[in-house]
């Protein structure tokens, strides 16, 4: 392009220069010159124009005013200073700032107010009323980031009201950046005063519904005198004290209150402390929650059986299994209405034990017969299973299923098969691993990988009729010269529970033999650990496995949760999505995303910030490509930080230590006030570079034709047109 | 031929004769271990037959009428989980007996050897090298075995008198649980046999039958 324009620009020049040569002789040497000149700078002027020239002046311009206020929104603001007043230190601001007096100054148009609130991060621009909203109160970190996103625009003016108790961990002041100066003005005061208060408390986030849960408390103490007493409590969610204390100050150790849960489920707790005959200024930290999940973790397992190998084999398999409590009862009889109860060493009704099922999870019934139960006991079974969520496991023999006369009985309502009269056998069936469903949690390490050959043979069999339709089938048994093959082991849900039924004996030997080939191992404890832990496992997980590390966070912490969605052969479903929603308190509900988590089938990961203290309810749901979904409801609670109320006296030293390391000055709220009502806006004035293209200036253009219009003037009056 | 035709009368004559019969199929059987080394392993042959009669009439237990017999180094030793050893005299055990029997305890099987007056020293050293590094210890008169079933507050009954030492209950424990229990200085043996054979007392009898029956139990349950 650049060739272009001088070839123009000596074309220009060289036609302007041969043609007023031609004419030289009609002109005068001055009027020639002139023409020669107006040309020639028209044609240097056009070509300058040509390559986009920009052209830079100085000028001066007016804006408004522009103030920052910082302020400090976290709870240790939430404090009422009595010698000051009575409204919190954050009222107190507000009643400055959106009170009348400041009226005028906000409404001028040479002032821009901008209200942003620091704690635990920065918000900006926010509105009035000013609420303690933020669970941590990082001063310096915050007023740092600010600062940095208002470099060069010096002249603004940046107070930060605060009362300096800070939770700053890895920011310091020589990380404010010091371009512009930080005004700094302090709310409450600064004096220590009489103070005690929950310093921390060591609690277990999990513990089994049997264990108590143990609070280590730590009191702090300030300006206390000896002697105090102070009252010590732990608090449920209905604020109802459940266990409490009381220790006489100073405490220097921890202080041990224990509490017995009794019901499942996620529970917070509050912790408190009281001086006894002392009026506190500060309360805000004589309170800590936390959160404790209580749950079962120990397996109750009732056994009702006949003294035989099998029942004595299934207890060396239960009891190599951790967190499984027994409870052993022999059937001495076929009819007797009593059971020997092994811990006990006596006889008793089994009316009586039944008593004992609503504390179980699981009953198993091995070669146990229908005679031994009434009616009302058979009713009671139902209800643990189907009410209640327990589990039920029949294991055969000649005093079991058909032949322990239970046809007839309610309980063959809950069986995963249809029995048949006297059905017990004697026969060696082999027993033969269903090919379906081999991924089902009950056939892990179990059916899934193991040959049938190293299974010992059943030494007899309960012929069932067959599988109901509801019901799952994992292992047959066939006789070694092939022919029919029968339910052996069979599953189903009953209402809220679970029931299985092993329709042989024998396996004592899985145990002895199992483990005898090179490369086999113990089947019968693989077996029965799978069996237990599919019963307790609550029925909307074993379609979707969800990890959920912890039920209790600490505010700012962020929440991780992966969820793998099964089909139902319980393999990865393929084509599934997971998503979920998040209920909070105070009515606080949200979608969350969850991605998936490259390089594992079906599975689904989120991570998420919850925003504010209290317990969570975090819905998943598994969608399968059929439309087919499972949903798992998961809780937790977020805990807030305590740690900005170990001292709640203003620390106006730290507010004094960021104004002068940036220039700025220090106020008290008083100052602050009168600075502010005697505050006379003014706009800003301020030079500002200016840059544009030349072609956009008019003056250029007319210039050009200036010179245009004066040739041709000069040409035709001396008559060269 | 004469040594031959011998041969079989001897093979008839067997006497614990229920191998034939496979007692797998009941809810417990007991295998009396034929030990080599020469001692009487088939001794006190009713005990075990009444222990059984006796497990059928009081617990309604579905039980053979005879204990199987079976060498330590049979294949079919892991058929069953109770094994019996009685007897007057020597005990060996081979290599691979040991071995076999070692690895019976792993797999959950249980031991009750009954000292019939002489067998304690051989007994000792053979069970011995199945446990080098676990030794036979005493049970306390509260284990659960005295308790299970019938109460023996002062631990084993005095069945058969022979040097007027006090009975003794040993146990080997193998992962916790109790594989080896040896009754010694009590001849339980004895006193389970049919009245005629030792013309014991009723009530040493009986002693004999409910300590065997907690025995039996214990077994079952742990």
């Amino acid at each position: 392009m650049s060739y272009l324009i001088v070839i123009t620009a000596l074309f220009v020049m060289i036609t302007g220069t041969l043609l007023y040569a031609l004419i030289r002789s009609r002109l005068s040497l001055k009027k020639f010159f002139v023409l020669l000149s107006l040309r020639l700078f028209f044609a240097g002027i056009l070509i300058w124009l040509m390559t986009d020239p920009m052209i830079t002046f100085l000028t001066t311009h007016t804006k408004p005013q522009k103030i920052y206020l910082l302020i400090d929104q976290s709870q240790s603001m939430t404090i009422r200073d009595t010698e000051n007043s009575n409204l919190s230190r954050l009222e107190q601001i507000g009643e400055i700032l959106f009170g009348s007096s400041l009226k005028a100054l906000r409404s001028s148009e040479n002032v821009l107010f901008e209200i942003v609130g620091i704690g635990d991060t920065l918000r900006r621009s926010i509105q009035p009323p000013l609420e303690p909203i933020a669970y941590q109160s990082n001063i310096i970190e915050n007023v740092s980031q600010f600062m940095e996103s208002i470099q060069g625009d010096k002249s603004a003016l940046v107070y930060v009201v605060s009362d300096g108790c800070s939770t700053d961990k890895d920011f310091g002041l020589s990380e404010i950046p010091s371009e512009i100066p930080v005004n700094t003005i302090s709310v409450g005061n600064p004096d220590d005063q009489v103070d005690c208060m929950i310093h921390s408390v060591r609690a277990p986030s999990e513990v089994d519904i049997e264990e108590p849960i143990d609070f280590y408390i730590r009191i702090g103490e300030q300006k206390m005198p000896p002697e105090t007493n102070l009252l010590v409590s732990v608090l449920d969610e209905e604020s109802k004290v459940i266990a409490q204390t009381e220790v006489v100050s100073p405490v220097k150790d921890e202080i041990l209150l224990s509490y017995q849960p009794n019901v499942p489920g996620l529970h917070q707790y509050s912790i408190t402390v009281e001086a006894r005959d002392i009026v506190e200024p500060y309360k805000e930290n004589n309170i800590y929650k936390t959160a404790v999940l209580v749950e079962k973790k120990d397996v109750r397992v009732m056994l009702i059986g006949k003294p035989a190998w099998d029942m004595a084999f299934l207890l060396r398999a239960l009891r190599d299994i951790r967190n499984v409590r027994l409870s052993v009862y022999n059937v001495v009889g076929d009819t007797s209405g009593n059971i020997f109860s092994l811990q006990a060493a006596s006889e008793q009704a089994v009316s009586e034990v039944l008593d004992q099922l609503s504390d179980q999870d699981v009953l198993i019934l091995c070669n146990a017969p229908a005679g031994i139960f009434s009616f009302p006991d058979i009713q009671r079974i139902e209800r643990f299973v189907e009410i209640k969520g327990g589990g039920l496991w029949f294991i055969g023999g000649e005093s079991s299923l058909g032949s322990g006369r239970f046809i007839g009985s309610q309980l063959t309502k809950l069986l995963p098969v249809f029995l048949i009269d006297n059905d017990y056998i004697y026969q060696p069936y082999r027993v033969v691993p269903a090919q379906t469903s081999r991924s089902h949690p009950v056939c892990s390490g179990f059916t899934d990988n193991l040959d049938s050959n190293q299974i010992p043979p059943l030494t007899g069999i309960n012929l069932v009729e067959k599988a109901k339709p509801v019901a799952e089938t994992f292992l047959k048994a066939q006789l070694s010269s092939g022919g029919q093959q029968f339910p052996l082991f069979s599953v189903m849900n009953y209402g809220k529970g679970k029931t299985a039924v092993f329709a042989g004996k024998g396996f004592y030997r899985w145990y002895m033999e199992g483990g005898l080939r090179p490369g086999s191992r113990d089947i019968l404890t693989t077996f029965v650990l799978n069996v237990i832990s599919w019963i307790v496992s609550p029925t909307d997980r074993s379609l979707m496995h969800v990890r959920f590390p912890s039920v209790k966070y600490i505010l700012g912490e962020k929440v991780h949760t992966e969820a793998v969605v099964l089909d139902t052969t319980y393999s990865p479903a393929s084509s599934s999505w997971v998503r979920g929603n998040l209920v909070g308190p105070g009515g606080f509900e949200r979608p969350i995303d969850f991605v998936p988590i490259p390089g594992e089938q079906s599975g689904f990961s989120a991570t998420f910030l919850p925003p504010q203290p209290g317990k969570y309810y975090l819905t998943i749901t598994g969608v399968r490509s059929d439309g087919n979904e499972t949903t798992v409801e998961t809780g937790f609670y977020v805990i807030p930080s305590s740690e900005e109320f170990g001292r709640l006296a203003a620390n106006i030293d730290l507010l004094k230590d960021i104004a002068d390391a940036t220039g700025g000055t220090y106020y008290d709220l008083e100052k602050f006030d009168a600075f502010l009502k005697s505050y006379k806006p003014q706009a800003v004035k301020e030079k500002v570079k200016v840059t544009r293209m030349a072609v956009d200036y008019p003056f250029i253009l007319m210039a050009l034709l200036g010179m245009i219009i004066a040739e041709w003037v000069i040409r035709i009056r001396e008559g060269l047109n | 031929m004469k040594r031959f035709l011998l041969l079989i009368i001897l093979i008839l004559c067997f006497p614990a004769g229920v191998r034939c019969e496979d007692v797998t199929r009941y809810d417990f059987f007991i295998a009396r271990v034929h030990y080599d080394g020469g001692g009487d392993w088939y001794s006190d042959p009713t005990s075990l037959p009444n222990l059984l009669a006796a497990l059928k009439e009081r617990l309604s237990m579905f039980v053979p009428k005879k204990e199987a017999v079976v060498k330590l180094d049979d294949e079919e030793l892991f058929r069953y989980p109770f094994l019996y050893m009685t007897g007057h005299g020597n005990i060996s055990f081979s290599p691979v007996q040991v071995e076999a029997l070692r690895k019976y305890f792993e797999q959950g099987g249980f031991l009750w050897a009954d000292d019939n007056y002489g067998m304690d020293e051989s007994f000792r050293r053979e069970i011995g090298k199945v446990f080098p590094d676990s030794h036979l210890v005493e049970l306390p008169f509260s284990h659960p075995i005295y308790h299970i079933h019938y109460k023996f507050d002062s631990g084993l009954p005095k069945i058969h008198e022979h040097d007027g030492k006090p009975p003794k209950g040993y146990g080997i424990f193998y992962k916790n649980r109790l594989v080896v229990f040896y009754t010694y200085e009590t001849d339980i043996g004895d006193g389970l046999e049919s009245p005629e054979v030792h013309d014991n007392p009723a009530h040493k009898r009986e002693e004999a039958v409910r300590m065997a029956i907690n025995i039996v139990l214990y077994s079952l349950h742990y």
